[in-house]
């Protein structure tokens, strides 16, 4: 939970964080209206109240500070009061949440060197490893930001490698998914991205959860923008709903880019067939709605419209994927 | 027979950039061979990438004399048919489906039709983890 407040001047936002920053309950934090954040010059995170951080709670919280720095016309610095748990404030440190803030951050900001190893934690009695927060640092040329989803989908990689014996996953599959959506990102937005990931290692399966965002418009805006452009396109189709434009997305061959000679229009399609395949259950947030799409027999407009709802505030864009895996067993049937 | 297993022959399971593909088909030698097997198991291989790929096979054996020319791609990827046969052929010159965007299934199965001509035909084998066949798909 957390609470944002900003002076009468607009000078400073004030963030209290508190008391668990953990799976995706920081979507339904009250996030100021855009206006605030560019007349911020100052940003204040207080996390003195934190109690237990995962990598994706710590993710979602990094994205939406990174999008409020990054509105901001007057930013100056961010301040941060660590909690007052030593033990949660070094996970916060392990977990590489100050170091991406460091990037936009010009004066008044420590941040430690990055843990590039998966940590293991305690969180509310539940062993959990998170990895660090993955940064993808997309940089302005094409070729940098195609590389740097090449080194994450590596990364990915060599997180759910070692889980294959144990378990029934297939990494490059997974790998499909973190790669589309990292695709996604660096073809469709001048900003960089984040991913969290943990793994819970439950007494009857390992459960792992993972957030990926970027400070990107989202589908919805992006899909609706290009149709407009598009003369081709019906009148009626223009006025499009949340629903409308993920039909849009989900479709194999719509792309927003068609003559960018990369973007075929099969990123989203993948997304939605391996997540269904695998029993992913993966959430999409985009601005003002929200939604598990995996819920969707199919991704027909009424399919579709009965997984969003309006989460009454814009909270950004980023998918929330749950998954969860038993043990393989040797026993014959 | 020549059989290309890209995983344990190249030790990278990520194969989704235009580098690493490269390295891989200035590799791949098959000259004068006329049953190819190409496994893409456990790889990862994106589309235009994973094409260029295929194509390499497919000129080198249409380059091969004689008949009954066979070649079969194993695929471990469960996804539907328009996601699997675009991601391993679309952007594949030898087959014409460069036209940046994805193709329906009857439009590559059209390409593949034109192969006959060559007398090369192609099987596409989906495996599961164990490298079980799952389904075969004769393309032509």
């Amino acid at each position: 939970m957390t609470s944002i407040t900003t002076d009468r001047r607009g000078k400073d936002i004030n963030l209290k964080v508190w008391p668990d920053v953990t799976d995706y309950i920081p979507a339904l934090w009250p996030i100021p209206p855009l206006d605030k954040y560019a007349r911020a010059n100052d940003v204040n995170i207080d996390m003195q109240n934190v109690r237990s951080v995962t990598s994706t709670g710590l993710t979602l919280l990094l994205i939406n500070v990174v999008k409020c720095i990054h509105g901001s016309k007057r930013y100056r610095k961010t301040h941060i009061t660590e909690s007052s748990d030593k033990e949660v404030s070094e996970q916060i440190r392990a977990l590489g949440f100050f170091e991406p803030l460091g990037c936009f951050c010009e004066t008044g900001l420590f941040w430690p060197s990055r843990s590039s190893s998966i940590e293991t934690f305690n969180v509310k009695g539940r062993a959990v490893k998170s990895a660090p927060i993955y940064h993808l640092k997309f940089g302005n040329k094409k070729i940098n930001r195609r590389n740097s989803v090449v080194e994450f989908v590596d990364w990915i990689c060599e997180q759910f490698e070692p889980l294959e014996e144990t378990y029934p996953v297939d990494a490059h599959h997974l790998m499909r998914i973190f790669q589309e959506m990292a695709k996604n990102s660096a073809d469709h937005t001048q900003s960089d991205a984040f991913c969290g990931l943990d793994f819970y290692f439950d007494m009857d399966a390992l459960r792992v959860n993972f957030v990926f965002g970027d400070l990107g418009i989202g589908v919805n805006k992006m899909i609706a923008k290009f149709l407009e452009d598009d003369g081709g396109f019906n009148e009626k189709d223009r006025h499009l709903s949340l629903s409308d434009s993920y039909h849009y997305a989900f479709k194999p061959g719509a792309t927003t880019r068609p003559n960018s000679g990369e973007n075929r229009g099969l990123g989203m399609s993948m997304i939605f067939d391996i997540a269904k395949e695998y029993g992913i259950r993966l959430s999409v947030f985009d601005a003002n709605s929200c939604g598990v799409v995996t819920v969707a027999q199919n991704t027909s407009h009424s399919e579709l419209r009965k997984v969003f709802y309006n989460s009454g505030r814009n909270v950004g864009f980023y998918y929330f994927g749950e998954l969860e895996l038993k043990p393989i067993t040797n026993e014959k049937n | 027979m020549k059989r290309i297993d890209l995983h344990s022959e190249f030790g990278q399971r990520n194969l989704g950039n235009r580098s690493r593909i490269l390295k891989i088909t200035d590799e791949i030698d098959i000259k004068d061979e006329k049953h190819v097997v190409l496994d893409l198991s456990k790889c990862f291989i994106d589309y235009p990438y994973g094409a260029m790929i295929i194509d390499k096979v497919l000129n080198q054996l249409s380059k091969s004399s004689g008949t009954g020319k066979r070649f079969e791609i194993i695929y471990d990827f469960i996804a539907n048919d328009t996601t699997i046969l675009n991601s391993l052929f679309n952007g594949s010159e030898y087959l014409k489906l460069t036209n940046h965007t994805s193709f329906t299934v009857q439009q590559i199965e059209a390409s593949f039709s034109r192969l006959s001509l060559d007398g090369i035909s192609v099987d596409l084998v989906i495996v599961d983890r164990q490298k079980n066949e799952i389904k075969r798909r004769k393309l032509c």
